[in-house]
C-alpha cells in the first residue's frame, strides 16, 4: 500500500512518467462515431486526403488519454486527486495515427493553496504526451485537486 | 434547399468575429458518464455511484473531457444538419489548441447542457501557406442557467485562394 502523498508533501520540480500505451484503430473509431465524427478520425481513405494525412485520434481523445496517464503517474506516488479546475492551455502538436504509441512526461509546475476550508490545494502539472518516436502529440497544463486533509486528521488525530 | 453556409463551409476571411451560434443541447445520463469514466476517466467520482458518494462530490459527476467531448459531437451534428461545413474537408484544418478551460460547476446524471459557441478573435498569421486560426470562446450552460464549462478553442480554417 502506498503511504498517501498529500498536497503539503508536494514540491515544484516533482517529475513522473507513464506510459507507454497504444491507441489501436478500434479505439480511434469507436471514440469518434461516438463524439466527433469527422472524416479524418472515422475512414482511413478520406483521412488520406485530409490535413492529417491518415486516420487519427480526435483531439479530445488525446486529452482523456493524457489525463488518464496523469492520475495514474500521480495514483501510483500516492497522490489523492479530488478533481480539476481546468486546463489553462493545451496544444495539438502533431496528429496520434492509430496504432501509434504515446508516453507522458509530467513536471509539478507551481502549488496554489485551495479556498478557505476546501479539503484541497491546487497543483499545476506540465504534461508532454511523445509519441514512439519521441515526437511531441500534445502539452497540457492541468489545475488538479489534491487532497490536503492531511492537517485535520491530524488535529482530530 | 440549400443549406445556410456556416462557420468551416466558409473561408477565414468570412467568418465574423462576433458570430454566436448555440451548438444544441444534450442530458447526461448516468449510464454515459459511468462509461466514459471507466473507459477514459477512472476515478471513483466518474465511475461508481457508491464510491462517488463518498467523495468531495456526493455523488456521480461527468468527466470534464466528457463535457468537452459532448461539445465536439454538438458541433459536428450543428454543421452537419445546418452547414456544408464537416464533409467539406478543404477548409477544415482541425484543432490547434485550448486556452482557458474551466470547469465551473459539476454535471451530475440528468443535467442538461446547452453548447454556444462565439468568434471572439482572427489570428492574421499565415500558417502553412494557406489556414488562418479562428479564436471561438465556447461555454456549456446548465439548466439552471449557471456557467459550468468554458474555453477557447483555436481552429484551423482555410483562407480564400482569391485573397492569398
Amino acid at each position: 500500500m502506498t503511504t498517501t502523498r498529500y498536497w503539503q508533501h508536494l514540491t515544484v520540480g516533482d517529475r513522473y512518467t507513464a506510459g507507454p500505451t497504444t491507441v489501436s484503430k478500434h479505439d480511434v473509431v469507436e471514440f469518434a462515431r461516438d463524439f466527433d465524427p469527422q472524416p479524418y478520425h472515422m475512414d482511413a481513405e478520406a483521412a488520406e486526403q485530409s490535413i492529417f494525412g491518415g486516420l487519427c485520434a480526435s483531439g479530445w481523445q488525446i486529452c482523456a488519454l493524457a489525463m488518464r496517464l496523469l492520475s495514474e503517474a500521480l495514483e501510483g506516488d500516492g497522490v489523492n486527486i479530488l478533481g480539476s479546475r481546468g486546463v489553462p492551455a493545451l496544444r495539438w502538436k502533431r496528429p496520434l495515427f492509430a496504432g501509434e504509441s504515446v508516453a507522458a512526461a509530467i513536471e509539478l509546475t507551481a502549488l496554489e493553496a485551495g479556498p478557505a476550508a476546501a479539503p484541497y490545494g491546487v497543483a499545476l502539472y506540465a504534461v508532454t504526451l511523445n509519441n514512439q518516436q519521441q515526437q511531441p502529440v500534445l502539452t497540457m497544463q492541468c489545475e488538479l485537486m489534491i487532497d490536503s486533509r492531511q492537517a485535520e486528521e491530524q488535529r482530530h488525530g | 434547399m440549400d443549406k445556410t453556409p456556416l462557420l468551416r463551409s466558409r473561408w477565414y476571411e468570412d467568418l465574423p468575429i462576433g458570430e454566436f451560434h448555440v451548438f444544441g443541447s444534450h442530458t447526461f445520463s448516468e449510464r454515459e458518464i459511468v462509461e466514459f469514466g471507466q473507459r477514459y476517466a477512472p476515478q471513483p467520482f466518474h465511475t461508481d455511484f457508491d464510491a462517488a458518494c463518498d467523495t468531495l462530490y456526493r455523488g456521480l459527476i461527468a468527466s470534464g473531457w466528457q463535457i468537452c467531448a459532448v461539445w465536439m459531437t454538438k458541433m459536428v451534428s450543428y454543421m452537419e444538419n445546418y452547414a456544408h461545413g464537416v464533409q467539406d474537408g478543404r477548409r477544415n484544418g482541425g484543432g490547434v489548441g485550448i486556452d482557458e478551460l474551466q470547469w465551473l460547476v459539476p454535471v451530475r446524471p440528468g443535467h442538461t447542457l446547452t453548447f454556444t459557441y462565439e468568434i471572439i478573435e482572427k489570428d492574421d498569421r499565415v500558417i502553412r501557406d494557406k489556414w488562418g486560426i479562428i479564436r471561438s470562446r465556447n461555454e456549456a450552460f446548465n439548466q439552471n442557467g449557471e456557467r459550468v464549462c468554458s474555453f477557447v478553442a483555436n481552429i484551423l480554417a482555410e483562407r480564400d485562394p482569391a485573397k492569398r
